[in-house]
């Protein structure tokens, strides 16, 4: 309640006035709070395993405390700086790119006049999110091994010198964010084309009207009108930052310890640490250092956000 | 997906919409031909024997001489199955979806009103869950043990049918919609409730088209919960179908290596696994473009009020 | 007894023979006819002395088998209807249903019934610890690669011991061989009953006999032999055909095998690549400083180096790291021209040669060495959350020792899915595709003896009688690491040998002793000498009692 004081300019209402207002409103959310008290707060307590040496015996709750012993199990091979920083580094380009691409298509498929163009192209935008990451890596494979692949295959008929992807790892940041856009781009535009439809359009024919370009609308109207649904986007990502796409970052790259430099996020580090051993207290360690990461991340980039301009915030 | 550009649709387009339209469609086919790619290569494997993939990778040519229905004979060896699981499917993408969006809106709702100085606090309540979690253990053990989903179709429902991202979008979307509307008809007596479903709803109609959309896709492609949940398998959905054609291949011969068994002759073949993959999402992909034509009205009904 | 009727009218007509060296057991086998079902006769009343154990054989073997009665189970409270569920790793059978309504009519006079749920193998990773946390969960599948260490570790599965199976499993206290445990020994302790039969293995080669023949190569007795006709392959069949000489995929750990039997490297530990080595003379049992980390060794340099070699030469795709087309796969579609493995690899012979002028060949290149026997390291548990401890523990003591009901796990319905041709030897029947032999996870655990296949390919046999005949049980099997003080730096340590281990067996490295060094320090960063150090005070501790 504490943020509120400092946003609401609106007279502050003791307790019960704003029940007896807005009981309505309460009684609105009531399913909504249900929901996440059952689903997420009562599970949410299980974060306590983290700092436990989980036993069958004593389950989540009643088992030994085992110190700060499991975030050391995920130091111990000093790896975890270099998955932390992929994960974010990746999560940047991935947010970044993402929303470049998504508003471009959104805009671009907005000013296209075939409706027939439209409609194809978006149909065949959005194949992508039904291919299973398990499927896209197994093309992948087939299109880029080193000695059958159909990249190399056409290489090799125009005279190229092949390229030995699955031996280079400096390649992969490429691969891993194209892929990424790849299958994002159809799905994430919607929100921008339904920001797109929702907007004024008698804006846009005064300034026909006055002689603007297209490209002056785009730049002047239209994407000036998205920035609300772009901050949305960009903050719940950022709600994300320190969590990486496993499908992506395991289906494709298998687990090739010659790539993993450049292509190891925490997620699959921790899968492959934990993968015969399925150890709750190390997992639950590993999850608890995201969600700190996460956290701060999202408390300050909001604040930061809520100081410029509150209406764009989350909470 | 029209709309905007309806009025700049005269027969005399200006010049430079000519050529953002040439950029466009230059720029669009280029990245739709990269997604459809894979798609073309996914359907040319499934029909292509397995013995000429391992020899000479996939094809990308269709070729009559390696072809063969051997994949998608074994995959539907037992067609009741996938049509039971398209059922199963099915139904929990519409009742889920319904559910879904209307806990996303109505949620959204409340907390985009800008006189119920408790929203953000809200917010915060619900934003929050997003960020920690007690993992998969106790949130299995609370659905097990309490909620009894083993095997009920509940659980293909309830897991996902309150996301917190869709709210938030609904919530931003709606702080859009001028509060002067619920203000005089909250003058007019009409109660919260009210005002949500008859005013604000219809004017959302972009929004429940993308949220619908969301949602739809999110039930559609879930095979986590059943796999948790359901062990009886004619509650199995599709994808589940799916992953495990998908999954049991690697896991298969993890488990060779290690323990020295002969398990891989059992292993799905790469073909079934792509013929797997056009039997699951083929449809959904035919019906694409008929549900997105009730999408795009959704949208352009919307904006023509909003 | 009416099941002891049930047994005699469905086992052949062969068992029934071999009934008579059974004395007091089945007298009743009078029954000869395969039909009636004797599930339905009324129970006779017990009319037996009082020792219920007096017609057990002394031996659990195919000629005399072992038929349990619920009198055996005095320490059993049987007066409940209770359901025991048991959970199993692998797809479920086509024919499940029909082989557990059967098992279940069995086990009616015991008052009990019997379910399982199968883990596809597609989600068991995530799924096996989580069904050990519930409560539906009796009876369960472990083995080293199965959870067993972990599982153990977190109090998940019964301890069984001494006492527990005298007092509420007396037939494995009986029959199970007590040397048997000690392949699945956690800290000390028994919480599995792995199969009673000890197998010798030993990793042979297959080759392409024809391309053999083609390129002038003969017989192979020798790892020089196997790498000449590898990089002959690779030099003149792979440009032309465009097959590998050997498809390896992920790792190399089956040449690594071949090689290291040559050496008769013998593992004292053998946790997934974490390996502590020792070249076992034939007889005696080596000190701690005979053992070391098998990626110190020189033999594994030198490995390491022969696999750069001919890696370099082109016997295996630049991409084999990322291949997920098995070697096997890969041999069965005559995409390779060998394969390395235990005798399955006469499956993918069987594959290959179905294609016309294809003639495979499978040598031995250790035949003069001896080979390692063993029980294997899986077996079937009792879960800390059953609800039925006692009941479970009996029906897995009936599911292990009584030949009726282990031949249903392990074979299926007889007449159904498999037949007996002798004692020893069975064939598989039409519907065995339903049901097919050794499926059921609990069937590899569960064997009292051997039975073969009567129509395995003859090379099999052959070759899996030699190295049977030359099998040497390691002399550290008893051995085992308590690793539960010290489980973080092993993680790291293996997280570490997963990273370089593959890369290094698949020859795809730069330069071998530079990344060999370069894993060391990493395994030292992991705490490896912490690992060494426990090893050897523990390995000396089991010395000394020894």
């Amino acid at each position: 309640m504490k943020k509120n004081k400092q946003t609401e300019i609106q007279v502050k209402l003791p307790f019960n006035k704003v029940v007896k207002r807005h009981w309505m409103l309460l009684l609105m959310l009531l399913p909504a709070v249900i929901y996440v008290l059952v689903f997420s707060y009562m599970p949410m307590t299980g974060i306590i395993m983290a700092f436990k040496r989980y036993q069958r015996a004593g389950g989540i709750y009643f088992s030994p405390w085992n110190g700060l012993n499991n975030f050391k199990a995920l130091m111990i091979q000093g790896k975890l700086g270099m998955v932390t920083r992929n994960t974010l580094l990746y999560n940047i380009a991935f947010i970044f790119l993402g929303v470049v691409f998504e508003m471009g298509s959104a805009i671009l498929l907005n000013e296209i006049v075939s409706k027939l163009f439209k409609k194809v192209a978006q149909s065949f935008m959005f194949l992508p999110y039904f291919i299973s990451w398990v499927v896209a890596g197994a093309i992948m494979y087939n299109i880029f091994n080193y000695e059958k692949g159909i990249f190399n295959t056409v290489m090799a008929a125009i005279g190229a010198s092949p390229v030995d992807l699955y031996n280079t790892p400096h390649l992969w940041p490429f691969v891993l964010i194209f892929l990424k856009l790849w299958k994002q781009t159809g799905y994430g535009s919607v929100v921008y084309l339904a920001a797109i439809t929702g907007l004024d359009q008698e804006m846009f024919e005064a300034a026909s009207i006055d002689g603007a370009t297209e490209w002056q609308k785009i730049r002047y109207l239209t994407i000036p009108s998205l920035v609300p649904t772009m901050m949305i986007m960009v903050l719940l990502a950022i709600g994300n930052i320190f969590r990486g796409d496993f499908g992506l970052f395991y289906q494709t790259v298998k687990s090739s310890a010659l790539l993993q430099p450049a292509t190891d996020v925490i997620d699959t580090y921790v899968f492959r640490l934990l993968i015969d051993s399925s150890d709750y207290g190390v997992s639950a360690a590993a999850g608890l250092y995201q969600s700190v990461l996460c956290f701060i991340t999202i408390t300050v980039c909001n604040g930061i956000v809520k100081k410029i301009q509150p209406d764009y915030s989350l909470y | 997906m029209s709309s905007s550009k309806a009025t700049a649709e005269t027969p005399r387009m200006s010049r430079d919409l000519k050529k953002m339209n040439i950029l466009g469609i230059i720029l669009i086919s280029l990245f739709a031909l990269v997604c459809v790619l894979p798609f073309y290569l996914i359907i040319i494997a499934s029909f292509t024997s397995e013995t000429y993939m391992i020899r000479n990778g996939y094809p990308l040519l269709p070729s009559l001489k390696n072809a063969t229905l051997e994949a998608y004979q074994l995959c539907l060896k037992n067609p009741g199955s996938i049509v039971r699981a398209y059922a199963v499917t099915g139904s929990a993408t519409v009742i889920g979806t319904c559910l879904a969006v209307f806990m996303a809106t109505m949620t959204g709702y409340v907390l985009s009103r800008k006189d119920f100085q408790w929203r953000n606090g809200f917010s915060f309540f619900f934003f929050f869950t997003t960020l920690f979690n007690g993992g998969l253990v106790p949130w299995y053990l609370l659905c097990v043990r309490y909620l009894h989903f083993k095997n009920s179709f509940l659980s293909l429902i309830l897991p996902l049918m309150f996301s917190v991202w869709n709210m938030i979008i609904a919530k931003s979307f709606m702080a859009g919609i001028p509060q002067s509307i619920s203000e005089s008809a909250m003058i007019d007596g009409a109660n919260d409730m009210r005002i949500f479903v008859s005013l604000i709803l219809p004017l959302s109609k972009p929004l429940i088209a993308t949220l619908g959309l969301f949602s739809a896709l999110a039930y559609w492609n879930d095979w986590y919960n059943c796999m948790l949940f359901i062990s009886n398998d004619s509650m199995f959905t599709l994808q589940y179908y799916l992953q495990r054609m998908l999954g049991s291949a690697e896991a298969m011969r993890t488990v060779a290596e290690k323990s020295g068994m002969p398990l891989t002759s059992a292993i799905p073949l790469e073909s079934m696994q792509m013929a797997m993959t056009v039997i699951a999402t083929g449809p959904i992909v035919l019906l694409y473009p008929f549900v997105q034509r009730y999408f795009v009205k959704g949208l352009t009904i919307g904006a023509v009020k909003g | 007894m009416k099941h002891r009727k049930l047994v005699s009218l469905l086992l052949a007509a062969a068992m029934a023979l071999s009934l008579t060296a059974c004395a007091g057991a089945p007298a009743a086998s009078s029954t000869t006819s395969e039909s009636a079902p004797a599930a339905a006769e009324e129970a006779a009343p017990a009319e037996e002395a009082a020792d219920p154990y007096a017609s057990l054989p002394e031996k659990n073997t195919p000629s005399t088998p072992v038929y349990a009665t619920p009198d055996m189970y005095p320490n059993t409270d049987m007066s409940k209807k209770v359901n025991i569920n048991m959970y199993m790793v692998g797809d479920t059978p086509n024919d499940w249903d029909a082989v557990c309504a059967e098992m279940n009519k069995y086990l009616e006079p015991f008052n009990t019934t019997f379910s399982a749920t199968f883990l596809s193998w597609s989600d068991y990773t995530t799924l096996y610890p989580l069904a050990l946390q519930g409560d539906d969960c009796d009876i369960i599948y472990t083995a080293s690669w199965c959870f067993l260490g972990s599982e153990a570790a977190k109090g998940s599965f019964v301890e069984l011991t001494d006492d527990f199976l005298a007092e509420k499993m007396p037939l494995t206290w009986k029959y199970q061989a007590p040397e048997s445990y000690a392949e699945v020994l956690q800290g000390g302790k028994v919480y599995c009953i792995p199969q009673n039969v000890t197998e010798a293995s030993a990793k042979y080669v297959a080759i392409r006999k024809d391309l053999a023949d083609k390129y002038g190569i003969g017989e192979l007795k020798t790892w020089e032999d196997f790498a000449n006709y590898l990089t002959t392959i690779a030099e003149k069949e792979t440009p032309e055909s465009g097959i590998y000489a050997y498809a390896a995929a992920g790792e190399n750990k089956e040449l690594w095998d071949v090689y290291a039997q040559e050496y008769e490297l013998r593992d004292a530990v053998l946790d997934d690549y974490l390996r502590m080595d020792y070249i076992f003379d034939g007889s005696s049992t080596p000190t701690a400083d005979d053992i070391q980390l098998a990626y110190d060794m020189d033999i594994f340099k030198d490995f390491a180096h022969e696999m750069k070699r001919l890696a370099d030469a082109g016997v295996w795709s630049r991409s084999a790291l990322t291949n997920t087309t098995t070697k096997d796969e890969a041999f069965g579609a005559l995409q390779s021209a060998a394969d390395a493995w235990n005798a399955s690899l006469f499956t993918y012979i069987a594959q290959a040669e179905q294609n016309e002028g294809v003639e495979c060949a499978v040598y031995d290149l250790a035949a003069d060495n001896m080979s390692s026997a063993a029980y294997g390291s899986g077996g079937m548990a009792l879960a800390e959350g059953s609800q039925n401890l006692d009941r479970a523990a009996m029906v897995l003591d009936l599911f292990e020792n009584d030949t009726y009901l282990n031949r249903l796990m392990t074979l299926g319905i007889e007449g159904v899915h498999y037949e007996m041709t002798d004692e020893d030897h069975y064939i598989e029947l039409e519907k065995s595709a339903d049901f097919a032999i050794w499926v059921t996870a609990a069937s590899w655990s569960i064997k009292n003896y051997k039975l073969t296949d009567a129509a395995d390919d003859p090379r099999r046999q052959a070759i899996s009688e030699e190295t049977e005949a030359r099998g040497v049980p390691s002399p550290t099997r008893t051995f085992a690491m308590d690793t539960t003080e010290i489980a973080d730096y092993v993680t790291a340590i293996k997280n570490v040998l997963n990273d370089y281990v593959p890369m290094l067996q698949l020859g795809l490295v730069d330069d071998v002793d530079a990344t060999i060094a370069e894993m060391q320090q990493k395994l030292d960063d992991a705490g490896m000498q912490i690992y060494k150090d426990a090893f050897v005070e523990q390995y000396n501790a089991w010395l000394a009692e020894q």
